[in-house]
């Protein structure tokens, strides 16, 4: 087993620990610090999986931007309350026999199926530049829509979140 | 690289992590804590994109740049979640889902 694999398992351990840390910590601060720790280590699972730049775009994105925006929405949005309270207990067998339940049965799914039938996986790094002629070339489209998209998502925040005018 | 991760255990990862997220989106009753589940269940599924994109994929980039868009849809979902949730609190002091029932003449 070389480093890299065994450092796959590692990583995904961790990061499976803080997922759940995200889920289940009552302190709401604590699940959105366990949550930028998921995001670190999902990226260190696309470095293993050979794609540099996607680890890049994680770290920078999830852990960085999304991580201090969650913080910013819990310090505005902050009501003292506890993330859990003792009347949302009903809910909590039914999540964990609903998320369970997916789990074993896509677990099961996945392991049974027979991914590599006549496929030989090459598994080579993809250089950030061949990544990015695919995405200017190929997916040129789709990726002028998804800065619409952007555009359109980033003016709407600010007209949703301003502050009503009191006047007009 | 002579000897990788098997795809199994990459996409096993990714059904635990999925799982937990929606664990949390169910239970959860703060609304931006719904949010961040939702960010670890979009997480799980970017790394099937890119475990099946490396291993099944005739062209290896495909999967990585889907999950460039995953990734694009995903910080425009929390920026307008939170500008909503944010909007929430002003009016109604409050960020329990289970008591914003307007709809509910």
């Amino acid at each position: 087993m070389n480093i890299a694999v065994a450092l796959f398992y590692i990583i995904g351990a961790v990061a499976i620990v803080s997922a759940l840390g995200t889920v289940l910590a009552r302190n709401i601060v604590y699940a959105a610090l366990s949550l930028i720790a998921a995001m670190v280590m999902i990226a260190g699972i696309f470095f293993i999986l050979h794609a540099d730049f996607l680890a890049l775009v994680q770290l920078l994105i999830y852990a960085g931007a999304v991580g201090v925006l969650l913080i910013f929405g819990l310090m505005l949005t902050n009501t003292g309350l506890p993330a859990t309270s003792p009347k949302d207990r009903w809910q909590r067998p039914l999540a964990f026999v609903a998320s369970a339940g997916f789990i074993l049965v896509a677990g099961y799914a996945v392991t049974e199926a027979d991914w590599m039938r006549g496929v030989t996986p090459q598994l080579e790094r993809v250089p950030p530049a061949e990544l990015a002629g695919a995405l200017f070339r190929n997916w040129a489209i789709p990726f002028e829509i998804a800065s619409l998209v952007l555009l359109v998502a980033l003016i709407g925040a600010v007209v949703i979140s301003r502050r009503e005018p009191s006047g007009d | 690289m002579i000897e990788a991760v098997p795809l199994e255990h990459v996409v096993l990862l990714a059904t635990i992590l999925f799982g937990i997220g929606l664990y949390g989106v169910l239970s959860r009753r703060n609304a931006v804590a719904i949010l961040m589940a939702v960010e670890l269940m979009l997480n799980a599924v970017n790394i099937n994109f890119i475990g099946f994109g490396m291993y099944l994929a005739p062209d290896p980039t495909v999967g990585q740049i889907i999950a460039i868009f995953v990734i694009t849809v995903a910080a425009a979902e929390v920026a307008l979640g939170l500008a909503i949730v944010l909007q929430i609190f002003r009016r109604k002091s409050n960020i329990n889902v289970d008591e914003l029932d307007l709809l509910r003449w």
